[in-house]
């Protein structure tokens, strides 16, 4: 059995480390409906009704929910999903 | 209890009664005549910060994603009318829409929503209680239509 060596990742020599992680935060707000924001969490992330649910009760209950982490490209676009469906979200890392 | 939307094999099918399709109508007016974000709490609302400690970040996010929004808004509100006026010109009150157009009507209602809701000062559930009665059907209103259209897609994706 041999060790390789780590190689070297490209993207972390620009940078980008691989703990560089953004995170998408969705706010409470007194106007989105509950069936709604579950909705928009089951379509645009693929969550199941459980975690969907878990995480509106945890924006509703705790005033804030990170719905998604990652690349911060991704998380943008995660972010402007979310504003098209009218959710208050941001970005923080 | 009223039912406007169902699950039908090539969607969703919707059925609003001649005075729900005048009001909602209406709504694309309210949309149409948003004013800028510093003087209308309501166009504020749809375009809130989305880096909340980093004014340089949220400037380039603003540049990125502001055109895109706009764009897709715009569409939204072109699938809503064209459902409106379909509904408006069916002789039953009923039509047959693709869960695309169901996800537009939705998001034009909820817009609408949250614009109307800002305006009027709601900034937490207490503040329904000092609205005026009109104002709170609306939003009753408005609110019952995207819940149970966000009940009827959450169950297309159920659909193996």
């Amino acid at each position: 059995m041999t060790t390789e060596a780590p190689v070297r990742d490209p993207d972390t020599d620009r940078g980008e480390r691989l703990d560089d992680t953004w995170k998408v935060v969705v706010w409470d707000d007194p106007v989105n409906t509950m069936e709604y924001v579950v909705y928009v969490f089951r379509k645009l992330f693929g969550y199941d009704e459980t975690k969907a649910t878990r995480l509106m009760l945890q924006v509703h209950n705790e005033g804030r929910s990170v719905v998604t982490d990652g690349p911060r490209e991704r998380m943008e676009h995660d972010c402007y999903r979310l504003h098209h469906h009218g959710l208050w979200a941001t970005i923080e890392q | 209890m009223t039912h406007y939307f169902s699950l039908d094999p090539d969607g969703v099918m919707v059925h609003f009664q001649p005075q729900e399709v005048a009001f909602l109508g209406d709504i694309l007016g309210v949309l149409g005549r948003l004013g800028h974000p510093d003087e209308d709490p309501g166009a504020a609302r749809l375009d809130p910060p989305a880096y909340l400690e980093d004014p340089e970040a949220d400037a380039e996010w603003r540049r990125f994603a502001g055109s895109e929004l706009s764009s897709a808004r715009r569409a939204d509100r072109s699938a809503f009318e064209m459902v409106i006026e379909a509904v408006e010109s069916s002789e039953d009150n009923e039509v047959v829409i693709s869960n695309a157009e169901a996800e537009a009507v939705m998001r034009v209602v909820n817009e609408a929503r949250l614009v109307l809701a800002a305006r009027w000062g709601i900034d937490s559930p207490e503040a329904y209680d000092d609205i005026r009665p009109e104002a709170s059907d609306a939003l009753s209103f408005l609110g019952w239509i995207v819940s149970e259209l966000a009940m009827v897609l959450g169950g297309s994706l159920d659909r193996p």
